[in-house]
């Protein structure tokens, strides 16, 4: 919607890094 | 009026060179290529769960460890959803003519990685269930912006160009199909040639099969001519190469062998013929020349 292609990706794969730094975190330091 | 001309002239032009490119693309795929087909993120992000994997085994909490360890598997699972979805669209992209996918593997990948996501932070850490949804939505909106959508639209041949052809599109997709499947038997029987001139030869002979099967896409109005063509002369080469790699031990430098590289150099000289012979719609050349092969293949004794 209004992006480029590649700000998408790089959104995209932010995002899925972040997730995925986050719920690996909170499993550890739980 | 000039102007119109002016306009529609270079467009015209500009979508024959484009859609020679795809050709061109379509006619240099290798399967299997390495490349824009890697999800790395999907490949790489997914270890840092190993670290928790590891303290959770050594703390011994069992709950953990399998949480983890479903979560590494979901991921692992749409990495390679997606990544067989990426393949799936550069093909598609390639293409002239393409259904679309009929699963579509980034969406599933996706969702197999929001699975993922959430299995890590409900089962593992002491996330809420709305907590871990929400992980999991993101997770899998981010695969989807980072990797797309599958392609949803088949795309055929223009109305106009498949009435003056006479075929439909599936015809054409079938025919090319079919061919490319053959194509790959013959690379693959290639692969365990232990000789490097003919390697080198049926890969010659190869990618000039896919510049044909390129020009059929883009023009499909010889199909039923050139099927026929594609038909002889790509199984005789496929049983040929076949039957060559599974005696090659006894058969090199034996008077078999020479002929075996006789009938590839027809082939080769054939297809190298073929582009021509397909534009200048003539079916003579094409019976002659499935003529040719089939008596070749007689006399040499080598199918």
């Amino acid at each position: 919607v209004g992006m480029s292609p590649r700000m998408r990706t790089g959104l995209g794969v932010a995002l899925l890094l972040l997730v995925l730094a986050i719920i690996t975190l909170r499993a550890w330091f739980t | 009026v000039v102007d119109d001309g002016d306009s529609r002239h270079p467009a015209s032009v500009a979508r024959r060179v484009r859609s020679h490119d795809f050709g061109a693309a379509a006619a240099n795929r290798a399967p299997g290529g390495a490349g824009p087909d890697r999800a790395w993120v999907l490949r790489i992000a997914p270890a840092m769960l190993a670290l928790p994997l590891v303290s959770g085994l050594i703390v011994g909490n069992v709950g953990d460890v399998l949480a983890f360890a479903l979560a590494l598997a979901l991921f692992y699972g749409g990495m390679v959803l997606v990544e067989q979805g990426l393949a799936r669209e550069a093909d598609y992209r390639a293409r002239q003519l393409a259904k679309a996918p009929k699963a579509p593997r980034k969406l599933l990948g996706a969702l197999a990685v929001a699975a993922g996501a959430f299995v890590c932070s409900y089962g593992a850490s002491s996330d809420g269930l709305i907590l871990a949804l929400v992980y999991g939505a993101l997770a899998g909106l981010g695969c989807v912006l980072a990797y797309g959508l599958d392609p949803s639209r088949d795309k055929g041949l223009e109305p106009e160009l498949a009435r003056r052809a006479g075929v439909r599109t599936d015809q054409v997709i079938e025919a090319i199909t079919e061919a490319e499947a053959k194509l790959g038997e013959i690379e693959q029987a290639a692969a365990s040639l232990h000789n490097r001139e003919l390697t080198d030869r049926l890969a010659r002979i190869v990618a000039k099969a896919r510049a044909v099967l390129a020009q059929i896409e883009q023009d499909p109005s010889d199909l039923r001519r050139a099927r026929r063509f594609l038909v002889t002369y790509l199984d005789g080469t496929r049983d040929v190469v076949k039957k060559y790699t599974q005696q090659q031990q006894d058969l090199a430098d034996t008077e078999l062998a020479a002929n075996f590289r006789h009938v590839l150099e027809t082939v080769e000289q054939v297809f190298a013929e073929q582009e021509e012979v397909l534009k200048r719609n003539e079916t003579m050349d094409l019976e002659v020349q499935i003529e040719v092969l089939r008596t070749q293949l007689e006399r040499e004794g080598v199918a």
